[in-house]
């Protein structure tokens, strides 16, 4: 015995050692190569710049940082959208100079519109293309705003300002791609198959009964977080090969697929427990019943998504498992006619065994449906195994939904702050006035858009302090004793290091972005540098007044605009009251992506400037989807040729009570489901035990009552504060997202 | 081959568009070889990748050398 303790220690601590290498190789040796290469990357466009005496090679260093990223795919995209509106940037500063430069007050007006306007279009944008059209705003700032003083030489500005971009773009892309690199693609793959195997652990504990209703909103946002994620890492990956681009359809249908079983989860597992809770208000043998027959053929189901408990990892074990649903569905229907006779109890009145096997054909309907969207869904993530199934057409993807009147206010904000710092600079002469209002600029239209512009623009602040600490120290202190250019690469290096190694801890990474804009500028670096100590604190001073006025032009001027959560919610109402009308399978088509698309919303980048919003707006988008399908499901019903049809006032009753639910019409809506409901019972032959067409209108109205009758529904459909609002969580996912989604950098 | 091409005043390196013509090329021609499924035979695609774009940028631009267009 004792010569087997020491051979299990040694193999225990091999497992330890080969966790804590693997660990440490997903986390930290990524940092470690990310600081090498960035730092390399930004002596190279150091060097490249000098080497071709271009003007500003910090503009050069500032790229570098600003496009720097983990994974190629990231830098690539960023690279591509920076340079494309440095582009479209330098031809508007061109234009602008050249028509307006005479008079000073127009041209600033004209500054702040053409702000505004890319402010407006970056709202309606996601991820890095938002980032490009911000950009394009301010760059016309950079470039233009110098050449006031001389006109003639605002073409030269442009030229050097895109080369010198370029330079830092090419630098750092190149060595991302090339020198040991980490590819969005695997980021990527390993996205979708944790979707996959999310889904799959929900639809489990759903399936087996262990879900709580309350959880709910946990799994909404995480839902929306994982397709925001799954779209931005799409986009990234797209940039570093065909494989990807030729996937893109695939993925769409993925995310679509993954958007519609999670739906089909949730009406599925709320319906059960409305049941559930009837039951313990009216108790009802013959419904207990019905609710433990399917609740066992539920459980089947959860059996047959893990085989042997063990969740798929991959699209092959995916594929491993889709004959056996297959199969499996198509035994589901004449399995449940099977069970119905069951449900009847011979102690209950002929009333209360017809409501039973009602609630039984309903869920069992549900159920079904239930099955097929997770069939769908699982061979959407099988097809990434099969060469074949590329042909078969794109999904519709996430579009991004955006409040027209929001993104307005967002350019006139922009606009606003530009606009001051001009009438400031203008009214005091300020010599610093052309840097301020550049930096006003970047200021103003990068956070404009963000949740938390003033939290934002105060780390930038911090970043600037730290900056021209840290640039002073270098350039008085260090920088003077280097005599070439490898000697001044040494003693840039570790700073450089300092700035990409904070940039790169999530704690820390806002103040590390700004650090490595503001850094290389304060430097300085020139072919031939000035040391001003006086010119680099005045610059410092500068740019702490341009983030003051940056953040006096969010709190004062239009404060009052920046909560839309009103609008938001009633744009997820006008969802659920549409349903009422129109083609039915277009309605059903715009709900699950409206309402999908608003969800995102909520967690993206554009959510309400209130966070603490966030879990009651999640829980109103999660109670109009489950309205929209259950008057759905009626209308299906009532379009039956043997249905009776529905009478239209009750649709325009429900119309103009889900339109806006705090108005007094749900008592009336919920009076008149119930009296339609039992006409057609009266007019129809009750006979519990048969399954007939005629009972699916009754079913699906009794549904809907319920529905309707569900008061933590209601709270949630009306966004009030319920107790369990609170417990929304804020997912790691959440950052990560906001890491990417958010654009960085001047 | 003349060193700078002039566009309305503005002048323009004359490998631009030789560039922006290989970068035309490029596109398709990658996304045929990713569906032959070649890269996944490579040791460094990206390498690969930019390796088979300088051949063909440098290629068209020694081409158009000689033919002194």
């Amino acid at each position: 015995m004792s010569s087997a303790l020491p051979g299990h220690s040694i193999a225990q601590l091999r497992r330890l050692a080969q966790e804590a290498l693997a660990d440490w190789r997903s986390r930290d040796a990524l940092r470690l190569l990310f600081v090498l290469r960035t730092v390399l990357a930004a002596i190279v466009a150091l060097g490249v710049s000098m080497a071709l005496s271009l003007g500003a090679p910090s503009t050069a260093m500032v790229t570098v940082f600003i496009v720097a990223a983990p994974r190629s795919g990231d830098v690539i995209a960023k690279g591509f959208y920076r340079i494309s509106a440095t582009l479209v940037g330098a031809v508007a500063a061109v234009t602008l100079v050249a028509t307006l430069v005479e008079h000073r007050t127009s041209f600033l007006v004209a500054l702040s519109l053409w702000i505004g306007l890319c402010t407006t279009g970056a709202a309606y944008v996601r991820g890095y293309r938002a980032y490009g059209f911000v950009l394009a705003g301010y760059t016309v700032t950079i470039i233009a705003v110098p050449a006031i003083a001389a006109p003639d030489l605002v073409f030269n500005i442009a030229v050097m300002r895109a080369t010198e971009v370029l330079v830092g773009i090419v630098s750092t892309a190149l060595i991302a791609d090339l020198l040991l690199p980490e590819y969005a693609s695997h980021t990527l793959r390993d996205a979708v198959s944790k979707a996959y195997a999310d889904l799959a652990a929900h639809a489990r504990s759903v399936a087996s009964g262990r879900w709580q209703p309350q959880q709910r909103l946990a799994r909404g946002l995480a839902l929306a977080e994982t397709a925001i994620a799954l779209e931005l890492r799409r986009e990234a990956a797209s940039f570093e090969s065909a494989e990807i681009r030729l996937h893109g359809p695939q993925l769409r249908r993925f995310a679509d697929a993954m958007s519609r079983a999670d739906s089909e989860l949730h009406g599925w597992s709320l319906a059960v427990d409305r049941l559930r809770a009837a039951q313990a208000q009216t108790p009802n043998p013959a419904a207990m019943t019905a609710l433990n027959l399917l609740g066992g053929l539920a459980e089947e189901f959860g059996r047959l998504i893990a085989p042997n408990q063990r969740l798929p990892r991959s699209s092959v074990d995916a594929a491993a498992i889709e004959p056996a649903l297959a199969g499996w569905r198509e035994q589901l229907s004449e399995r449940a006619e099977l069970l119905r006779p069951l449900v009847a109890d011979p102690q209950n009145d002929e009333a209360s065994n017809l409501r039973a096997s009602m609630d039984f054909d309903a869920l069992a309907e549900r159920l079904a449906t239930l099955v097929d969207r997770y069939i769908e869904f699982t061979s959407s993530y099988a097809d990434f195994t099969r060469v074949q199934a590329r042909a078969k057409g794109a999904g519709i993807g996430w579009l991004p939904h955006t409040d027209g009147i929001e993104a307005i206010f967002m350019g006139l904000r922009g606009a606003v702050g530009i606009g001051l710092m001009s009438m400031f600079w203008i009214a005091t002469d300020w010599p610093r006035g052309p840097s301020a209002l550049v930096l006003t600029a970047v200021s103003c239209t990068l956070f404009a858009t963000l949740p938390q512009p003033k939290a934002a623009v105060r780390g930038l602040m911090m970043s600037v302090v730290l900056a021209g600490v840290l640039a002073v120290v270098v350039k008085f202190g260090m920088l003077p004793h280097a005599d070439d250019f490898v000697s001044m690469a040494l003693v840039l290096a570790p700073f450089l290091a300092f700035c990409a190694w904070i940039t790169v801890i999530p704690k820390t990474a806002t103040i590390g972005r700004g650090v490595g804009m503001f850094f290389p500028v304060l430097l300085g670096m020139q072919s031939a540098p000035d040391y001003d100590l006086a010119g680099t604190i005045n610059e410092v001073l500068g740019a702490l007044t341009a983030c003051a006025l940056a953040i006096a032009a969010f709190t004062a001027i239009v404060p009052l605009a920046t909560d839309f959560s009103g609008r938001l919610r009633r744009s997820l109402w006008r969802y659920a009251a549409r349903t009422c009308d129109g083609d039915i399978d277009r309605r059903r088509h715009r709900l699950d992506h409206g309402v999908r698309e608003l969800l995102t919303i909520l967690v993206g980048r554009n959510g309400p400037q209130r966070p603490e919003l966030r879990p009651r707006l999640t829980a109103c988008a999660l109670a109009v989807l489950e309205a929209g399908h259950a008057v759905l499901a009626v209308r299906e019903a009532a379009a039956r040729p043997v249905a009776a049809g529905l009478s239209a006032a009750l649709l325009e009753g429900l119309a103009e009570f889900l339109a806006d639910p705090r108005n007094r019409s749900r008592a009336r809506s919920i009076v008149e489901l119930e009296a339609q409901e039992q006409a057609l019972l009266r007019s129809q032959p009750t006979d519990a035990s048969k399954r007939g067409a005629a009972h699916e209108l009754p079913a699906a109205l009794r549904q809907l009552r319920l529905l309707l009758s569900d008061e933590r529904w209601y709270a949630d459909l009306c966004a009030r504060s319920s107790r369990d609002a609170a417990d929304a969580l804020h997912s790691p996912l959440a950052h990560d997202t906001q890491a990417i989604g958010a654009p960085h950098g001047a | 081959m003349a060193p700078e091409l002039a566009f309305d005043g503005v002048l323009f390196p004359s490998l631009l568009p030789v560039f922006l013509i290989s970068a035309l090329i490029f596109w398709p021609l990658e996304t045929l070889l990713t569906r032959a499924g070649i890269y996944r035979w490579l040791w460094h695609p990206s390498l690969a990748r930019l390796s088979l774009f300088i051949l063909l940028f440098a290629g068209l631009a020694l081409a158009r050398g000689f033919s002194g267009v």
